[in-house]
């Protein structure tokens, strides 16, 4: 059960990570996203947590090793979406995204990777 | 409820479980997302580790904490040999990061383990409603 999109937008990957994956799901989507990076040369990826409503030390892993090999084909990660309940569960469990940024929504993750942010932004005048 | 837990689709059942039971019960969409989460760590635990086991869940009352969701976990798998150890955050035999077990009884109320090599493992944890501040 594969329930993910992986857009490219701006030159940059874009993963939406969906609910109620399974462990093999997940890391099918991590070598996705991996072959995306690779064939479209892109310099960043943004992952997209904002529909997990639980980040359990597996998923921790899979995202980070991710995030890590995303790095070795030059492209930088930022994380967005992370919800505050899923947050608190992590930090107390020991939990950490170390290894990249997270920002508050695609348009400040896309400002992070250094990328043009499309005209009319929402909240702007 | 019991739910057995044979596959990997298994442990997405006992998030799902987990959350709906614990929704059900009244507790914070934080408590929610903490009893989850242990939940995920321990039911792939008995994948990795012992192949199949089993989940129960249920609504307990306490006279001293009120209502509360207990949850055992079993196996009949190899059994943890030192669990002092096992329960040290970062070790881990299965390549995981080692958070799963100290991570669960971090996030649960209560947590005890009882394990013997060769026969298998019984994990049960608690989380009351009552000693919630968030």
């Amino acid at each position: 059960m594969n329930r993910c999109s992986i857009l490219l937008m701006h030159q940059i990957i874009i993963v939406v990570l969906q609910g109620d994956m399974d462990d093999h799901s997940v890391k099918q989507i991590q070598q996705k996203a991996l072959d995306r990076i690779a064939e479209a040369n892109a310099p960043g990826i943004i992952l997209d947590v904002s529909q997990l409503d639980t980040i359990d030390s597996y998923m921790v892993r899979v995202l980070t090793d991710l995030s890590r090999m995303a790095r070795l084909l030059g492209a930088e990660t930022v994380m967005v979406g992370l919800q505050a309940a899923v947050v608190m569960a992590m930090v107390e469990m020991g939990l950490d995204f170390k290894e990249f940024k997270s920002a508050a929504s695609i348009d400040w993750a896309l400002e992070q990777l250094g990328v043009a942010a499309p005209k009319g932004r929402a909240g702007e005048n | 409820m019991k739910i057995k837990i044979t596959a990997e689709e298994d442990v997405v059942v006992a998030r799902l479980t987990a959350r709906k039971a614990s929704t059900a019960a009244g507790f914070s969409l934080l408590d929610q997302t903490r009893i989850t989460t242990a939940v995920s760590e321990l039911a792939r635990n008995i994948i990795l580790y012992a192949g199949q086991g089993s989940m129960e869940c249920s609504e307990i009352l306490s006279h001293q904490y009120g209502k509360g969701l207990h949850f055992v976990f079993s196996d009949s798998g190899p059994g943890i040999a030192d669990i002092p150890l096992a329960l040290t955050p970062g070790y881990s035999t299965g390549g995981g990061l080692g958070l799963g077990l100290s991570g669960t009884r971090r996030l649960m109320d209560e947590f005890t383990i009882v394990s013997t090599p060769g026969t298998g493992t019984t994990i049960t944890i608690t989380k009351w409603l009552g000693r919630s501040i968030c």
